[in-house]
C-alpha cells in the first residue's frame, strides 16, 4: 500500500501539471491566422453545439417528464398543494438536471469524439506534423475545442432547461393531477434569477471540463488503435467524474 | 549545416542512441539506414526538435536546438519541411487546404498568391487534379506526394523524409525518389532521409549513415558504402541485396 500510494499521487500530480501546461501552452500560443482559427472554432461549435442539440433536447424532455411524474407520485397527499409540483420540477430542471443531463450527454458524445480525434491525430503523426511546420499543435487543436465547449454549453443548457420545463409542464397538464395554472404558479413562486445564473455558471464550468479533459487525454494518447479507443473511453469516464465533483463543489460554494 | 554531436537518448532505462555523431552539408542528401529498431526514426525526431537528447547536441546552422524555448523552436522549424511516413495529412481538409495550411498560418500572402504557390507544388507532384479531393480518397503514393508538396510549399531550407518509399510499389517509389533528388540537386535543399530502401539510397543519396546499436557505425559516400570494409555493414548490405 505504502509503495503504491506515492506512485499514484505522483501520477496524479504529473497529470495535473501536464494538463495545466497544455492549457497554458494552448491559450498562450499565437493565433497564426485569424480566418483559419475562426473556421476551426465555427466547426467545433457546430459539432459540440448544433449536432448535440437533438439528443440534448430529447434527454431533457424525458428528464422533465419523469421528474414531473415522480413528483406527482410523491405528492399525492391532500394537504400538499398542487402547485408544489411546479415548484419542484422547474427549479430542479434549472438548478440541476438541465446542466447535469447535458453534461453527461456531452461527456459521452463530445469528449469521446474529441479524445478519439486528437488521439488519432497523435498516432497518425498529424500532431508532430503541425509541430514540425512550426505551428503550436496545442494552440491549433486545443483552444478552438475548449472555447467551443465554453461558448456552446450554456446555450445547450438553456435549451435543455426550457425543453425540460416545458415537458414537465406538458406531463403535468395531461396527467390530470395538477392543473396547468397550479403548475405555473408553483414554478413562478420558487423561480429566482439566481437559479438561472447558477445553472449558467455550471454550464460554463462543465463545458470547460468536458472539452479540456478530452483534449488532454486525446493529445497525449499513446499506442495505436487500441490507445485511441482507450483514450475515448477514459475521456468519457473522467469527464463524468469531474462533472460530478464540480457539481458538488459549485453547490457548496454557490447555494 | 546540421551537426549531431555525441547524442544519447534512452527510453525507460533502455538506451536507443549512444553517442551519435555526424554532420550534413547544405545541398546534400543524407540517408540514414539501419536495421529495424536501430533508432533511425528516433534520431530523425531529434533533428527536427520533436525529441531532445539526454546528452549531446543537435545544431541546425548555428542554433543548438536543445537550448531553444518553444517559441524559438517554432521559429527555427519554419525552415523545416518534413515528409512523414504515413503522410500525416489532415483528414478533415482537402488536398489543397492541406498544402495551403503552412502558408496560411505562417505568411501574410493573399489567397490568390497562396493558390498560385499551392498549385505550383501540386503540379510538381503531378496532383493538381486532386486539389479538391480529401486524403481518404487518395492512394498511398498520392498521399505521400501531397505530403511532399506540403513539406516543400514554404521552400524550407531543410527537408526531412521518414521512410518516403515505404509501402509503395517500385514505380511510385521511383517517382518519390525523383522528386526528392530534384529538391536536393536543383533547389539545393539539405535533405535527411530515413529509409530501408537501399535502392533509393544508392540512387539518390550523397552521403549515407549506417546506424547500428545506437551508434553511427559508418558515415560516408555511396561509393564508400559500396566498398564496404565493415563486416556488420557488409552483412546489412547483403541482407538488403534483393533491393539492388
Amino acid at each position: 500500500m505504502t509503495g503504491v500510494l506515492p506512485d499514484k499521487v505522483v501520477t496524479l500530480f504529473r497529470h495535473v501539471g501536464r494538463f495545466v501546461a497544455l492549457l497554458g501552452e494552448a491559450f498562450g500560443s499565437p493565433i497564426y491566422d485569424g480566418p483559419t482559427y475562426r473556421q476551426n472554432l465555427a466547426r467545433e461549435m457546430k459539432q459540440v453545439g448544433v449536432e448535440s442539440l437533438p439528443i440534448v433536447a430529447l434527454a431533457a424532455a424525458f428528464t422533465g417528464g419523469v421528474t414531473t411524474e415522480q413528483t406527482i407520485y410523491q405528492m399525492r397527499y391532500p394537504l400538499i398543494p398542487e402547485s408544489t409540483v411546479g415548484a419542484i420540477v422547474v427549479p430542479s430542471v434549472i438548478l440541476e438536471f438541465g446542466a447535469l443531463i447535458t453534461a453527461f450527454i456531452l461527456a459521452g458524445r463530445v469528449s469521446a469524439r474529441i479524445a478519439a480525434e486528437l488521439g488519432s491525430m497523435r498516432t497518425n503523426g498529424q500532431i508532430d506534423a503541425l509541430n514540425v511546420m512550426g505551428i503550436s499543435a496545442s494552440g491549433y487543436l486545443v483552444w478552438p475545442r475548449v472555447l467551443a465547449g465554453v461558448l456552446t454549453f450554456p446555450l445547450l443548457y438553456i435549451v435543455a432547461s426550457v425543453v425540460g420545463g416545458a415537458a414537465g409542464f406538458g406531463v403535468a397538464a395531461t396527467s390530470g393531477a395538477v392543473t396547468p395554472a397550479e403548475f405555473l404558479s408553483g414554478a413562478r413562486s420558487f423561480f429566482t434569477g439566481f437559479m438561472a445564473v447558477y445553472g449558467l455558471v455550471k454550464a460554463v464550468v462543465f463545458g470547460f471540463l468536458i472539452t479540456s479533459i478530452a483534449c488532454y487525454v486525446g493529445f497525449y494518447t499513446e499506442g495505436g488503435a487500441q490507445g485511441v479507443g482507450q483514450s475515448a473511453t477514459r475521456a468519457a469516464v473522467t469527464t463524468c467524474m469531474f462533472v460530478l465533483v464540480a457539481d458538488y463543489l459549485l453547490a457548496l460554494l454557490m447555494l | 549545416m546540421i551537426e549531431v554531436e555525441n547524442v544519447h537518448k534512452g527510453f525507460g532505462g533502455t538506451p536507443v542512441l549512444e553517442g551519435v555523431d555526424f554532420a550534413i552539408e547544405q545541398c546534400n542528401l543524407f540517408a540514414i539506414v539501419g536495421h529495424s529498431g536501430s533508432g533511425k526514426s528516433v534520431l530523425l525526431r531529434h533533428l527536427v526538435g520533436l525529441l531532445q537528447p539526454d546528452r549531446g547536441h543537435v545544431r541546425v546552422g548555428d542554433t543548438n536546438l536543445a537550448t531553444l524555448s518553444d517559441d524559438e523552436l517554432e521559429a527555427v522549424r519554419t525552415r523545416f519541411g518534413m515528409l512523414f511516413q504515413g503522410g500525416a495529412l489532415f483528414d478533415s481538409m482537402t488536398v489543397y487546404d492541406n498544402v495551403a495550411l503552412p502558408l496560411r498560418l505562417h505568411t501574410d500572402q493573399s489567397e490568390s498568391d497562396i493558390e498560385a504557390r499551392v498549385m505550383e507544388e501540386l503540379g510538381r507532384v503531378e496532383l493538381r487534379a486532386a486539389a479538391d479531393q480529401t486524403p481518404a480518397s487518395l492512394s498511398g503514393g498520392q498521399v505521400k506526394r501531397v505530403a511532399l508538396a506540403r513539406a516543400i510549399v514554404r521552400k524550407p531550407q531543410y527537408l526531412f523524409y521518414d521512410e518516403p518509399s515505404s509501402g509503395l510499389d517500385p514505380e511510385t517509389s521511383s517517382v518519390i525518389d525523383a522528386l526528392i533528388e530534384q529538391l536536393s540537386r536543383t533547389l539545393c535543399r539539405m535533405g535527411v532521409m530515413v529509409t530501408h530502401d537501399m535502392h533509393s539510397v544508392l540512387s539518390i543519396a550523397d552521403q549515407v549513415g549506417f546506424l547500428h546499436e545506437g551508434q553511427m557505425r559508418f558515415v560516408g559516400t555511396v561509393e564508400e558504402l559500396r566498398a564496404c570494409n565493415d563486416p556488420v555493414l557488409c552483412d546489412f548490405l547483403e541482407a538488403n541485396a534483393y533491393q539492388l
